[in-house]
């Protein structure tokens, strides 16, 4: 026996499997498609309902078709934020960065042979050395629960952005506040000297948590079938 | 068969075709789709999943506005309605089609120039 209901949610599976289409743009090609359905039934050359759901469904199209044409109609702005994020993210570790203002820095110089008590550590002349340097140094001095929140946090930006490139990710409603959380702790890090380090590396490595977690917030809500309030009855 | 009407030309009508649609209301993606089929007497075939891409283009080109609304049996459908700027596309689509279409006219000798 025939089930209509059953029929448009495999449907619909099979469209979020086969192609990136967003469940309001499903909302919108299943009313098509129930619409069609109607009109099949009424005809003549659709003996049973199945026959009938197959040609509506065939009329619409491939996934993969609709999906590109939708990608063509210029959905995805959330992907240019994302991708923007990424390369700041990458940008920021190649920034140059000075190495010897702040206890974060290189490791202070050991003192002169011969000297009786050690001297108090100064700083040298500071040393341009790349972004990526200068971070595992700071890392290595920022310990305890804000240090390895901070240095976790760098896991964040690639992953949840592949998995929101690949499909809906699990928790994609956490996802961007989480991002936005970690910004926030990364903010916590800074003092005038661990900036003065990183310069302005850690300006685009803060701005690229904000731009992944805009870019997810964004994308959730694009995926967010029609709500209630957004329907006038 | 041939189709009369071959791809390249239904795209490029779909623009004008569409909003021209909207201007007598407010309408949803099926209603729009079997106006098409009326008004070019089964000429003009859209696959069905053609119209959503270029309803969603128009929306955001900011010439169509859409808004979701709950039909009877409780489906959720969206209208799309013409804007300010969709008249003012329309209008110039207008211009430009009935230029070409004149043009094709006098050169094959038919018609008349408007």
């Amino acid at each position: 026996m025939f089930d209509l209901e059953k029929a448009v949610v495999r449907w619909r599976e099979r469209q979020e499997r086969a192609a990136s289409l967003a469940p309001r743009e499903l909302d919108e090609l299943e009313d098509h498609l129930r619409a069609r359905f109607e009109l099949e039934l009424d005809s003549t050359a659709a003996p049973t309902p199945a026959t009938a759901f197959a040609t509506a469904r065939d009329g619409l199209g491939q996934a993969t078709t609709l999906s590109r044409e939708f990608a063509k109609a210029g959905r995805p702005r959330w992907k240019r934020l994302l991708v923007t994020g990424w390369v700041l993210f990458g940008v920021s570790f190649t920034m140059p960065a000075m190495t010897d203002s702040s206890p974060f820095g290189r490791v202070p110089p050991p003192p002169p042979p011969g000297a009786i008590a050690p001297l108090p550590w100064t700083p040298s002349d500071p040393a341009p050395i790349a972004g990526w340097e200068a971070f595992a140094l700071a890392m290595r001095g920022v310990v305890g629960p804000l240090g390895v929140l901070s240095a976790l946090s760098n896991l964040l930006i690639p992953v949840v952005g592949l998995g929101a490139l690949r499909g809906r990710p699990v928790g994609a409603r956490w996802t961007a506040p989480l991002l936005a959380g970690a910004m926030a702790v990364n903010l916590l890090l800074w003092t005038p000297s661990f900036v003065g380090d990183l310069r302005v590396g850690y300006y685009l490595w803060l701005a690229s948590f904000a731009l992944v977690a805009a870019a997810l917030w964004i994308r959730d809500r694009e995926w967010a079938s029609a709500s209630v309030e957004e329907i006038v009855v | 068969m041939k189709k009369p009407v071959y791809k390249e030309l239904v795209a490029a009508s779909s623009r004008p075709m569409v909003l021209s649609i909207l201007t007598g209301g407010e309408s949803y993606g099926y209603e729009i789709l079997k106006q098409v089929k009326l008004l070019s007497g089964g000429e003009l075939e859209w696959s069905d999943g053609m119209l959503y891409p270029v309803l969603h283009r128009l929306e955001r080109d900011g010439l169509v506005a859409g808004r979701w609304e709950l039909t009877d049996q409780g489906r959720r459908r969206k209208y799309y309605r013409l804007t300010d700027r969709g008249k003012g596309q329309l209008a110039r689509d207008r211009a430009g089609w009935r230029a070409v279409h004149g043009a094709l006219e006098m050169s094959w000798g038919g018609g008349r120039r408007v």
